[in-house]
């Protein structure tokens, strides 16, 4: 039956809960479980949609609040997308040979990544072992010799034959700390300047001609000394490369034969050939002493060493071999700019910081290519850089790392730009609400990069097929979490905090997360009672619990009340005061509780002054409230005069701001009572919005005003007079705590709907309302007639009292 | 084999720093000093007065305007760079050394030098040629201390080992595959050593036929090692 306005609710329409559903099981054990999120299907279509479509723009951002399981739907969603689809190619990095500041990057069929690694090292290390051989073999030094044999043969008979022919000429070649000094000799000594003179002079120009020949001739020799040296060492690299490409050849046809038509791999193995045979040098490198603790050389770990590090595979992504496993599906709970985009680390080395594509590390975009990255939007956004990084790549499809450090000139360093990686994945950001709309209100590049939003409710209808639904979760949250199963009607206390938690009595509360609490903290007082199951009694105490552990707030607050500090009436009458409700919310605490609301009148000039907003205690919102009602009473009373009303109103001892509407309908029935000068019945708490015709509106927080209210009274002694009035449209939202249903099965507590202005201050001052007649009167000595009335005088007064000023008044000529 | 002293001689700083580093190591192996000996010929020097003599520079230009102080520059320089580099092999050797520089002739300067336990290092060819052989000359009267090193050098070089022994000499025991030539007079062995490649060494004992010696310094293109034992 539908609740009437103005009469007392009935203890069932206060917490109705879900008696009407059939919940035929015994304990939750008995039940399927549910691996779906009710409610949801509009997130969860949008979820689907996102994971299947191949649109890269349409990445996906998941809001609501926590706890309605959005964290766990992605993840289930996702990894069941992922389970059909291709697994993605592995990449690496690996050295430029042409320029190392510029690694390249490069793709392989998936699980391939560790083998080329793998083998590369095995080749390096081979080639350690025979390269070095290569050059100690008898072959190569024979060789090598004949080369410089060859050489130092041909200069030694140049110089021989000269020796030779200066003999026979008689000149002497000797060696001098500049050079060589050719002269003249004479049988082993040297000619000296005086037996030179005492020659002939046919003697001498023979002599001279012959110095002369034979200098020309040491200088040619001499001369083509450095030219033979270089030809010398042209032929022995000759040699060094046919020998080296031998062995690198033999050794690198293996390593080839494993990557038979990845073009990629194949050009890579062809420069590093290039590579190696220019610089086989690197191989020759030994350490001092033939081996390494007690192990023989050949089995070191050559690869390891500084100078192959060039040849290294820097294994960025590899999708492991052996395993079914599909697309990646990473979640990054730290989404810092090198977690997202990876990072170039450094060594310092003698004071300076240096680096090299080995030091590339991948970061999550890079495990997520080609599949699924998920993120946490908040902590995208506090992270420096990491969402600006997050567009970049999205932007362009490629990840390009680079240092925050580098980007904004704070550290100068050698550095590296490694080719960028092209990428392909569906970003899912998971976030509040107010995120997602402040991205897409502020942010003109987050709607074209985020296309689909999964809106995560926050609660369900609530209905018999519902209620079976939700029994299933309890079930399926039980099972997961490790909990002893919930009995029937544990699963229908469970449901009745659901609806309490979603503020509506015909709405279940998504919030999972807060179930989940409730029924471990539940089967934790099961557990203490030695019971099998989570009863109704173990739901109970676990939110009596909680709300005694956040309820010290609430406590003090009654405490104030019900020492006097804070005035509160709940029995007698005054007139322009009422007891009006708020809600107090601070951290897990919220809780209802009376303030007084107080109004004063008398003549003025139309103005009702909100004490809060002048002293700027009031927000916008309860600014608005009182306008609003000095509109209704300038269009419901005395419209033929002016409003010659001066009011005030105000939140006695109320020093801590005060906002929202939910007070203005109790702060016009204060106005009414001061102008009609009606007493209120204190034993009525009052709350509501109210319109410019009159009507009450809803408000938040319905339970926790009621209870608030009915605390205070339950602490003075109940009456039996004492109840709130409520908008009749908050009827449907009432899910109160046991005390008042049974306060009220008693009949020592009162909840009453009211829809109008007129019901309730007929209830608050005992006398009807009045509705205008024909004549244009209220009833007489009905609450209307007495304020219009009221305003009439003070608009008679007013007028008086005007035309005394202008000297038109009584007695004046 | 102990050697009192090891003298390296050269005519120039090039010949001392080709054969230096086989100087130190034969005198850390000997035990004995290392000495530096740079021979400033005569002849060398007479040649900046010379009508007609030429200069000729290693990279083969001509040298012009070179007199006798400039010569002897030269000379001091070379003596110079061959005592620093004599101290920093010597040193790190351990070994004690010294440096002399003396003018004349390579023959009469030699002869006057060696005497029972010194050991010579006669710089031929630069070193840093391969090396083609090693050749033992060993008399009749003469130890065989040399015959170690000299069979120890050929193994680590890879290169043959020739014995040069008179007609009544027996080859020492242990030394390892050598060919055997036999010489018959100091003429034969004389001329056998001029025809040396230069990039061979040698290594002589002939008893205490110190004139002997020197001469064969003189004749040998290659590097000498020559002990009076």
């Amino acid at each position: 039956m539908a609740p009437e306005p103005g009469k007392p609710l009935d203890a069932s329409e206060l917490a109705r809960g879900v008696q009407d559903a059939a919940l035929d099981f015994a304990t939750t054990s008995d039940l399927e479980p549910l691996e779906d999120w009710p409610g949801q299907d509009r997130a969860l279509e949008a979820l689907r949609m996102a994971a299947e479509t191949r649109f890269p723009d349409f990445n996906l951002f998941v809001l609501g609040n926590p706890g309605t399981g959005r964290h766990s739907a992605v993840r289930a969603m996702l990894s069941g997308a992922a389970e059909p689809m291709p697994r993605p190619n592995d990449w690496v990095y690996v050295n430029n040979f042409d320029d190392a500041r510029r690694p390249r990057a490069m793709d392989l069929p998936p699980g391939r990544a560790t083998v080329l690694k793998t083998a590369v090292e095995k080749l390096i290390d081979d080639l350690a072992n025979e390269i070095p051989a290569v050059f100690e073999s008898e072959d190569y030094q024979a060789r090598r010799r004949a080369i410089e044999e060859a050489y130092s043969d041909r200069q030694e008979k140049a110089m021989g034959d000269l020796a030779e022919k200066a003999r026979e000429r008689g000149v002497a070649i000797m060696r001098t700390p500049m050079g060589f000094g050719v002269a003249a000799r004479r049988g082993d000594e040297i000619l000296t300047p005086e037996a030179y003179h005492d020659l002939p002079e046919e003697t001498r120009e023979r002599i001279d001609a012959a110095m002369s020949e034979i200098s020309a001739e040491l200088e040619e020799i001499l001369k083509q000394v450095p030219k033979g040296m270089k030809d010398q060492r042209r032929e022995v690299e000759a040699l060094n490369v046919e020998m080296t490409e031998q062995v690198v050849d033999d050794a690198l046809s293996e390593v080839k034969a494993e990557f038979t038509g990845q073009e990629n791999a194949l050009a890579f193995l062809e420069a590093m050939r290039g590579d190696i045979i220019e610089n086989a040098e690197l191989f020759l490198i030994r350490e001092d002493g033939a081996t390494v603790g007690a192990f023989p050389v050949a089995t070191t770990k050559h690869y390891a060493k500084p100078q192959f590090q060039r040849y290294a595979v820097n294994v960025m992504v590899s999708q492991p071999d052996g395993t079914n496993r599909a697309a990646p599906v990473i979640e990054e709970s730290l989404p810092t700019l090198g977690n997202l985009i990876g990072r170039i680390e450094y060594a310092a080395e003698q004071g300076a910081l240096v680096t090299n594509f080995t030091m590339i590390r991948a970061g999550a975009l890079h495990r997520a290519n080609g599949g699924f990255l998920v993120l946490d939007a908040r902590q995208v956004l506090m992270e420096p850089f990491a969402w600006d990084a997050l567009k970049r790549v999205l932007r362009g499809g490629e990840i390009s790392i680079f240092s925050p450090g580098e980007r904004l000139s704070l550290i100068s360093t050698a550095t590296l730009e490694p080719d960028p990686i092209p990428v392909k994945l569906r970003v899912v950001l998971v976030g509040e609400r107010l995120l997602y709309y402040l991205l897409t209100a502020l942010d003109p590049e987050f709607a074209k990069l985020f296309k689909i939003e999964a809106d995560f409710d926050d609660r369900m209808p609530r209905d018999a097929d519902s209620a079976k639904l939700f029994a299933r979760l309890a079930g399926s949250i039980v099972r997961r979490e490790e909990l002893r199963p919930l009995d029937a009607p544990g699963v229908r206390r469970l449901l009745l905090e659901s609806t309490r938690l979603s503020d509506d009595s015909e709405r279940f509360s998504l919030n999972l997360g807060r179930l989940s609490d409730i029924l471990r903290e539940a089967d934790h007082w099961a557990g203490s009672a030695k019971a099998e199951t989570i009863a109704a009694e173990h739901i109970d105490k676990a939110i009596d619990a909680a709300e005694r552990r956040a309820g010290r707030l609430r406590e003090l607050s009654h405490e104030m009340i019900a020492r006097g500090t804070m005035m509160i009436d709940t029995e007698g009458a005054r007139v322009g005061q009422i007891n009006a409700l708020s809600v107090l919310e601070i951290g897990q605490s919220r809780f209802g509780r009376p303030s007084r609301v107080s109004a004063r009148v008398r003549v003025g000039s139309g103005k009702v002054v909100d004490i809060e907003r002048e002293t700027e205690l009031g927000g916008p919102i309860h600014s608005k409230g009182v306008m609003i009602l000095s509109g209704y009473l300038a269009g419901h009373y005395a419209p033929d005069d002016p409003m010659s009303l001066w009011a005030s109103l105000v939140f006695e001892q109320s020093y801590g701001g005060v906002e929202g509407d939910s007070a203005s309908a109790a702060e016009l029935f204060a106005l009414l009572s001061a102008l009609s000068e009606l007493p209120i019945d204190q034993s009525f708490a009052v709350t509501g919005s109210v319109n410019q015709f009159g009507d009450i509106q809803a408000i938040g927080g319905v339970n926790e005003k009621i209870e608030g209210f009915f605390d205070v009274c339950a602490e003075r002694g109940l009456t039996g007079k004492q109840g709130v009035l409520i908008p009749e449209s908050n009827v449907k939202h009432l899910v109160l705590r046991r005390r008042v249903v049974e306060a009220v099965e008693a009949g020592q507590f009162r909840v009453i709907p009211i829809a109008t202005i007129d019901q309730g201050i007929a209830l608050l001052t005992g006398r009807e309302a009045g509705v205008r007649g024909a004549d244009g009167r209220f009833p007489e000595g009905s609450v209307n007639a007495l304020v219009e009335a009221r305003l009439q005088d003070f608009a008679e007064r007013r007028r008086a009292f005007g035309l005394k000023n202008n000297g038109l008044g009584q007695g004046k000529s | 084999m102990r050697a009192a002293r090891v003298i390296l001689s050269a005519t120039s700083f090039a010949e001392a720093r080709d054969a230096l580093e086989l100087a130190t190591e034969i005198a850390a192996r000997m035990d004995g000093d290392l000495q530096g000996l740079l021979i400033e010929q005569e002849a060398v020097l007479a040649l900046t007065g010379l009508p007609a003599a030429r200069l000729i520079g290693p990279q083969g230009r001509a040298l012009t305007g070179i007199d006798a102080a400039g010569m002897e520059a030269a000379f001091r320089g070379d003596a110079r760079r061959f005592e620093e580099a004599l101290a920093r092999a010597a040193e790190a050797a351990a070994l004690r050394w010294s440096f002399r520089r003396q003018r004349g002739r390579i023959g009469a300067i030699l002869g006057g030098m060696l005497e029972t336990g010194t050991l010579l290092v006669a710089s031929g060819a630069p070193r840093r040629r391969p090396l083609r052989e090693v050749v033992l000359v060993l008399g009749s009267d003469g130890g065989t201390g040399l015959a170690g090193f000299a069979a120890q050098q050929a193994a680590r070089t890879s290169r043959p080992l020739r014995l040069l022994l008179p007609e009544d000499a027996e080859p020492p025991a242990g030394l390892g595959p050598a060919v055997i030539e036999r010489f018959g007079d100091e003429a034969d062995l004389h001329r056998r050593i001029a025809a040396l490649d230069p990039h061979s060494l040698l290594l002589a004992e002939i008893g205490s036929d110190t004139g002997s010696l020197a001469e064969i310094a003189q004749e040998a293109r290659c590097t000498c090692i020559l002990h009076v034992s």
